[in-house]
């Protein structure tokens, strides 16, 4: 054999070996990639679960309403400055009533039913007491706890939808929350109202005392059923009368009904949520907005910190700061400047500050009007009006003597209190919810008092006071036939005002 | 097998074939002078002007007119002539030197173009539009993101790029084809999908990951631009391909060392930054007005400040952002925000009340540089090629302290085991690291052009800021309130020192990327061949956000982390093999895997830093918040097929087929498959006798893609929140999923002409394309009141159909000189045939200021909607008080996003060694909305909000004092509105400027369209006799550049018209969302470049 037969030999050898060689490791190289049988595993993500603990949505969907019920932010609730309890410092939309700018209507409507993808806010409510409700069959395994956890949750609910129907008119009520329903339809507004009392009396008599509950998930009453009893009663009070001035006979029904059931007793009732120290996200959001934010949009109004003057109002200092040794408030709807205005009490700004859904001072002013409204409740106006003014500064740290001092003056004095007793309490209830942006322009538009738009039209307003919010945006693009349906059904017309009354509020 | 022992084995592979390679040794030859010949063509006619190489050896010469040519070339060497239009021949030098040789005449599109799976075919029997351009083509401009460089360069490609500092691009073929997922062009490397995930993070523009690409290492880009095309790519190939062909190394070729530098100056251009009215100042009016003040002088705040003894004087409202204060008048001395910035020189000083000096952005950028050098080696012979290039590039932005650095390394091998085995492999490694990216939200931190449009005062001097600022390092911002009795006391109000921004609150990144494959080519036969490949593409990513303590903001650290990695294999057989003589069959059978998996990390710090300065999670004032993790994994698995059948090289049918299991899709229905069939004719060989028609071709194809669904769009999650009151929160999803969706499928089909005339002098490629979305799978935007934000479904087709041109002239050809023209144009026209649920209309993004972006049933993708007016015959219509009257619907179409065409001349002047080429970019049609304009209108800030009425009073003059404007339109009678309406307080509503006072969004839509200049370049190369002369030269190429240089044309004010958001977005629909929106826009940036390359 030459040398060049064995370097052919060794070549096509060579070449054999090679060929061998790849087709092995080719093969290998499918076999190692093609073991993948079960492909569709790999679509469950790791990191998200699609279990967990029925009660960590209920809490979740509880923290969020007293977050949206708090918010300051306006692009959600710009209630108190619709409120005039606080108005805006510098960029003035809300002030004047210009809702378009940071689109409150959008905000407030997501916050409720289910925030929007892409957000980092996980912040909606009504979405995760509908999934709690959904998963506590999967967890909760005695009978008893479960239908008092289920009771519960459909008590918030059925507030958060008092905050949407009372803010916007018709919404999807019986089409929502139905996962094969993308765009639900509105509902009437007053058949919706008329449902969400009627679940309160499902409520009231489905509690069962002796049952268990949420327990350390409930960061309001910890799960006790006769606390929520309590609140759901207050709760049907207070929503009995929001429509004593179109069905008087209803209101008067409901409200004897919530009073027998038994409503708020104490300032111990309170139905208060606790924030946290930190993190961030678990602070009350007006130290969010107000402090750790670095922002300075809001001071207090002209009119509630003169009103406050006037009055010799304990709560002032409770309330505000001095600014250069005096209360200075600034004028809705105006360019103010941050320069010079009276700022909030360190206590009202603090970050453990607990919001405040539902509470005795309120329970007594309801009382107070059925009083006046002729139904029998027992006691006079005038009692529960001085209870509910006391409970208001016990609340903020004042004492009783200090309530009464205030009591004490013509000014305040539900017999010389001037105007009718839509006036005494509206006004009363108005100081109350300096804190309660939501409640205090629902109770503007509702008693009348303090009628802002006569006594202190923001300086730029074109337009008065808006008796309801429209719809947002995204309704009218994406759900546009039954937008239109329910704008018609509102105020009559193709446009989406922000002017007309509500059917309670004709 | 986890990911590191593969990287590790692959790694091991690399170095194998290291040693391998070092083992290949070049040839060498003698020197032996004196050859000469002439260059015929088949039919003994001369031809001019060939080019003839020595093979081996980087030494060419051109012919002459007659053909002829003399070279010193050794005997036995070989010969290598090209001349356009010709074959390619390869001759020895004979004994004597004396050579005659006859060229083939060729088709002249027979070319070879890389497609699908980078397989090669000649471009006579392509029956699909592509377009390629050479590497020297997208390098003309220095630019160390190539993607940029691809536009107006390729017919139907729609590039958009952002100005800011290694910004992201927007690369769209044919137009806008998903409502709510990436329609991003594919962009692949060698045959290996090269991911291009936009970066953007936390409202910063980090690019795209195509950026790390080396511009140097590419040889040529091939756009692949319809289904038939890219189908064999699958799903992901849906939006076009990009194919990137890296350089190679090439056998006998001398030393083989290129080094490449340049250095780029930019100048941003004044035509796209905003102008200022320099009449008034800061404030807002009347505010702060108070009765208990005795006076005031105009918009000033009348008060007591720290050194004014108690007494009130005039201070500027320095707590506003906004330029609607008082009238500028040097001989009021004022309090100005300066007087309250301890250590500035006007400190406790009242000064004369007039514009600053240095008011302007200009004031306040920097000289953008890009410097860049690269190395590349590259060589073979019979045993094999290799290469390895090094780049550095380094980018010093537009903004103070912000900057891109570049690595990137290359190395390539190729070893030819026996005559049938081929194995080798390539990889890049990429660093990219920077400082002070530019932001792109609404944010004054991110973004100072969000201050410079929307909100600022020309009462700002932006050197005494900068002068401020390094005094001590301090957050000396013009934009304070409190009391101003105590200066100590006085904080920021909504916007921050701009230094303090860019130097204390900057972003910084770093993405580590690898980038390779290793690949094993088995000729089994001369017509059989086997290719089997491994691909990687993986970087880790760390991007850091700074708040420091003193900003508006709570001072925070948050750090994110990512990982990204993709593992190809590949399966090729190839079957080549003439039938019989006229028959050519070509047979392909394929599978691929493709494994994707993502993560991420981001923690950050919660309630402020304890110590300022020192940027750690575990510095936070309280505890942080669990960190946020995302993974996803993805996998899919593709076999494939194809046949092209031709006949005598002009008859050409083609057809593909191609299954995908995608894992991202319900296991019912994870599989799905899709045929293409495509055919041409090269027309031009039935007409030989035409002798005008050199070239021309028919072709036609029809084509279906199948797509499957992001991942994670089947099954509902849940999402954790941060523990309450010690007790677990959970929230409920608000997308739903769907288990039951099925694949999304595209059908498109084709029909292209090309031919060419008077010996390829004139050429054209025309095509018409027709594309169909079906059952596109989407998130799509729900009423919240379902209890979600956005359902997944199969709903919506969208079509685009369009035409492409391309045309290519050589009006002047000579030996010394020729004039070469070409033009790409393009017109697509887009249309949404059909919503989920019958929708009428979907919104594709809120851009969050009641505006949206939307799609609407019969329209083209992307309408603005947003307030409008109400009109009369075309006129807008105004109240007695002679405001308008604005339509009661405050979403009315208002605007479309969608271009009408878009096209790009590219004209090449070379003389002997000189050329001059120039790029003219057009972009006709479409609209934006810019809040930059609506807000800074707001602000008071732009000349049209200042400036004299028709009476010769100034505008904002009281309407007592001749003041106010007219708005132009009509009373509802139809007369002309003649009454003018207030503009002299903002503080009490009078003020008729911006969409938030009295006009509507409709007022901020401007047309989109522009001329510019994008390119320019002059080259010089030195004559071969030189370099012969200088020995170890073996080329040196020298060009001045500029890009950017000029727009023609615009309708836009104060901005550049191809901004935006890019393809960053916000709200739903991430993607696609910024379409037409403006905010914070950066200046477009004049670039002039050096360029130097020398070959060895």
């Amino acid at each position: 054999m030459n040398m060049q037969t064995q370097s052919i030999i060794a070549n096509k050898r060579s070449k054999k070996r090679s060929g061998i060689l790849f087709s092995l490791a080719l093969s290998s190289l499918l076999l190692n990639t093609s073991c993948t049988k079960h492909i569709t595993d790999l679509n469950i993500d790791p990191k998200n679960p699609s279990v967990v603990p029925s009660g960590s949505l209920f809490l979740n969907g509880e923290k969020n309403l007293s977050d949206a019920l708090n918010s300051t932010g306006n692009g959600v609730a710009p209630f108190r400055v619709l409120a005039q309890s606080w108005t805006e410092n510098t960029y003035v939309s809300e002030a004047n009533y210009i809702l378009s700018a940071a689109d409150a209507p959008t905000g407030w409507w997501n916050t409720l039913y289910a925030t929007p993808t892409g957000t980092t806010s996980t912040a909606s409510v009504l979405n995760s007491l509908v999934a709690a409700k959904k998963a506590f069959p999967t967890d909760v395994t005695d009978a008893a706890t479960l239908r008092n956890d289920q009771i519960i949750t459909d008590i918030l609910q059925v507030y958060a939808y008092s905050l949407l129907v009372n803010t916007y008119g018709n919404i999807p009520y019986t089409q929502a929350f139905h996962d094969s329903i993308p765009f639900p339809k509105y509902d009437d507004a007053k058949t919706v109202y008329y449902d969400l009392l009627t679940r309160l009396d499902t409520a009231i008599a489905g509690l069962n005392a002796g049952g268990g509950s949420l327990g350390s998930y409930d960061k309001i009453y910890g799960g006790d059923p006769t606390q929520w009893k309590k609140f759901a009663a207050t709760l049907k009070l207070k929503l009995a009368l929001i429509v004593a001035d179109v069905d008087p006979s209803t209101a008067a029904t409901k409200v004897q009904e919530a009073v027998s059931t038994g409503v708020f007793s104490s300032n111990s009732d309170n139905a208060l949520l606790k924030y946290q120290a930190s993190p961030t996200g678990n602070t009350n959001p007006v130290y969010q907005a107000l402090v750790s934010s670095g922002r300075h949009d809001y001071s207090p109004t002209n009119l509630i910190i003169n009103t406050l003057l006037a009055w010799n109002d304990p709560r002032l200092p409770l309330y505000y700061k001095e600014y250069n040794g005096s209360y200075l408030g600034a004028v809705p709807g105006a360019g103010n400047g941050y320069v010079k205005f009276s700022q909030f009490s360190d206590q009202w700004l603090a970050a453990t500050f607990p919001g405040d859904l539902l509470d005795y001072a309120e329970t007594n002013f309801l009382l107070a009007e059925a009083v006046e409204r002729g139904i029998a409740v027992g006691g006079t106006a005038e009692q529960y009006y001085d209870s509910a003014v006391t409970a208001s500064i016990e609340y903020w740290g004042g004492s009783a003597a200090d309530a009464a001092t205030y009591l004490a003056q013509s000014s305040v004095a539900y017999a010389t209190a001037s105007g009718p007793w839509r006036q005494k309490i509206g006004y009363q209830k108005w100081i109350a919810y300096a804190n309660r942006g939501w409640d205090a322009w629902t109770e503007i538009r509702r008693l009348g008092y303090p009628n802002l738009d006569a006594i202190n039209p923001p300086v730029s307003a074109t337009v008065n006071l808006p008796r309801r919010f429209n719809y947002p945006g995204n309704e009218q693009t994406s759900n546009a036939t039954n937008w239109a349906a329910a704008v018609k059904a509102v105020t009559g017309g193709s446009a989406d005002l922000l002017s007309v009354n509500l059917w309670w509020n004709q | 097998m986890s990911l590191m022992r593969k990287i590790r084995r692959l790694t091991l592979l690399l170095m194998a074939l290291t040693a391998t390679s070092l083992l290949i040794s070049n040839s060498a030859f003698s020197q032996n002078p004196g050859s000469s010949g002439r260059i015929t063509d088949d039919k003994g006619e001369p031809i001019p002007y060939a080019t003839i190489r020595v093979k081996g050896v980087n030494k060419a010469k051109s012919a002459n007119q007659e053909g002829k040519f003399t070279l010193n070339a050794p005997r036995g060497a070989t010969l290598v002539i090209t001349a356009a239009g010709f074959e390619t021949k390869e001759v020895p030098v004979p004994a004597d030197g004396e050579i005659a040789v006859s060229l083939k005449s060729l088709d002249n599109m027979k070319e070879v173009v890389v497609t699908a799976l980078g397989i090669k075919r000649s471009r006579n029997s392509l029956p699909y539009a592509t377009q390629q351009i050479s590497g020297d083509e997208v390098n003309r401009t220095l630019n160390t993101n190539f993607v940029d460089n691809l536009s107006g360069k390729v017919a139907g490609l729609q590039i958009t790029s952002s100005n800011t500092t290694g910004g992201t691009n927007n690369v769209i073929l044919r137009g806008f084809k998903s409502l709510t997922q990436s329609n991003q062009a594919l962009f692949v490397v060698d045959g290996v999908p090269y991911d291009n995930t936009n970066q953007a993070q936390s409202g910063y523009d980090l690019g795209n990951a195509a950026a790390d690409i080396n511009p140097e290492d590419i040889e040529s880009v091939t756009v692949l631009k319809g289904a038939a095309a890219s189908a064999l790519y699958g799903s992901r190939a849906s939006n076009g391909v990009i194919v990137i062909t890296s350089k190679k190394g090439r056998r006998n070729k001398g030393l083989g060392v290129t080094l490449t530098t340049g250095v780029t100056v930019g100048t941003p251009d004044k035509s796209t930054l905003p102008v200022y009215q320099t009449q008034y100042g800061q404030g807002y009016g009347s505010q702060g007005y108070s009765s208990s003040y005795p006076a005031q002088s105009g918009f000033f705040y009348y008060t007591p400040t720290f050194n004014s003894g108690g007494q009130p004087v005039n201070v500027v409202q320095t707590d506003v952002d906004a330029a609607t204060g008082p009238a500028y008048d040097p001989s009021l001395l004022v309090y100005n925000w300066d007087a309250f910035v301890p250590g500035d020189p006007n400190y406790g000083k009242a000064t004369p009340w007039k514009a600053a000096d240095h008011h302007n952005p200009v004031d306040f950028f920097q000289t953008p540089i890009t410097t860049s050098t690269s190395l590349f080696v590259d060589g073979g012979s019979d045993k094999g090629t290799y290469k390895t290039g090094f780049t550095r590039s380094w980018d010093k932005g537009l903004l103070p302290n912000s900057s891109i650095q570049k690595t990137l390394l290359t190395l390539g091998l190729t070893n030819n085991l026996t005559s049938q085995l081929t194995a080798g492999g390539q990889i890049s490694y990429s660093d990219v690291s920077s400082t002070g990216r530019d932001g792109y939200t609404y944010s004054s931190q991110l973004n100072p052009m969000m201050d410079f449009r929307e909100w600022w005062p020309t009462n700002v001097n932006l050197h005494q800021q900068k002068a401020d600022y390094f005094n001590g390092l301090k957050n000396a911002t013009w934009n304070r309130l409190g009391n101003y009795t105590d200066p100590s006391n006085l904080v920021t109000a909504y916007h921050n020192n701009i230094y303090w921004n860019r130097y204390q609150n900057s972003e910084t990144d770093d993405r580590k990327r690898y980038f390779g494959n290793v690949f094993a080519n088995y000729k089994i036969t001369s017509y059989l061949n086997l290719l089997g490949r491994v691909s990687l593409d993986n970087y880790n990513q760390l991007v850091e956000f700074h708040t420091a303590v003193g900003s508006v903001h709570q001072a925070a650290y948050t750090r994110y982390n990512s990982t990204y990695s993709e593992t190809n294999y590949d399966l090729l057989l190839n079957f080549d093999k003439n039938i019989t003589q006229d028959l050519n069959l070509k047979a392909l059978v394929g599978s691929n895997v493709r494994q994707v998996n993502n993560t991420s990390i981001s923690a950050t710090t919660n309630g402020g830093l304890v110590v300022p300065g020192v940027y750690a999670l575990a510095n936070s004032v309280n505890t942080p918040a669990a960190p946020t993790e995302t993974a996803s994994r993805k996998e899919v698995d593709g076999i494939f097929g194809g046949l092209t059948l031709s006949y005598r090289q002009f008859l050409t049918l083609d057809a593909t087929l191609r299954r995908d299991k995608s894992s991202t899709l319900p296991a019912a229905h994870n599989s799905y498959y899709y045929p293409s069939v495509s055919g041409n004719f090269v027309f031009s060989r039935l007409l030989p006798d035409l002798g005008w028609l050199s070239y021309g071709k028919l072709r036609a194809n029809y084509a279906e893609v199948g797509g499957d669904a992001p991942v994670y769009s089947v099954k509902n999650t849940y999402q954790y929140t941060a523990p309450f009151q010690g007790s677990p929160t959970a929230a409920a999803p608000v997308t739903n999923n769907n288990a039951n969706l099925l694949p999304e499928k595209n059908q498109s089909y084709e029909f292209g002409v090309e031919a060419s005339f008077l010996k390829s002098r004139i050429g054209f490629d025309l095509t018409w394309y027709h594309a169909r979305q079906i059952d596109q799978i989407m998130p799509i935007t729900v009423s919240s009141a379902s209890g979600y934000s956005s359902y997944y479904v199969n709903g919506g087709t969208v079509q685009n159909q369009g035409l492409e041109l391309s045309l290519n002239i050589v009006p002047v050809k000579t030996r010394d000189f020729t004039w070469d023209l070409t033009l790409n144009w393009s017109k697509n026209q887009n249309k949404v045939l059909s919503l989920y649920n019958n929708q009428a209309s979907y919104l594709l993004a809120s851009y969050g200021f009641n505006t949206q972006l939307v799609a609407e049933v019969g329209k083209a993708y992307g309408i603005i909607r947003g307030s409008d007016y109400t009109y009369l015959n075309g006129k807008r219509i105004v109240d007695s008080k002679g405001y308008y009257v604005l339509s009661s619907n405050s979403l009315s179409d208002i605007g479309h996003t969608a271009p009408d065409w878009i096209g790009g001349i590219t004209n090449r002047f070379s003389y002997k060694n000189f050329s001059l080429s120039f790029l003219i970019d057009v972009h006709q049609g479409g609209q934006l909305y810019s809040l930059d304009k609506d807000f800074g209108d707001y602000s008071g800030l732009y000349p049209e909000t200042a400036g004299k009425n028709d009476l010769g009073n100034p505008v904002r003059s009281p309407l007592s004092a001749g003041g106010g404007i007219i708005l132009p339109g009509v009373t509802a009678d139809g007369k002309a509105n003649t009454v003018h309406v207030d503009a002299s307080d903002i503080n009490k509503g009078l003020f008729p400027f911006s969409s938030y006072n009295s006009l509507a969004d409709r007022s901020y839509v401007f047309d989109a369209s522009y001329i510019k200049l994008r390119e320019l370049s002059i080259g010089y190369s030195l004559p071969q006799p030189i370099v012969e002369r200088l020995g170890f030269i073996k080329g040196l190429d020298l060009s001045l550049t500029g890009r950017n240089l000029w727009i023609i044309h615009k309708n836009l004010p104060y901005s550049d018209p191809e901004q935006g958001y890019a393809s960053v977005g916000t709200g739903t629909g991430v993607q696609n969302g910024s379409v037409g929106f403006q905010v914070g826009t950066y200046p477009s940036v004049r670039n002039f470049g050096l360029n130097v390359k020398l070959k060895f």
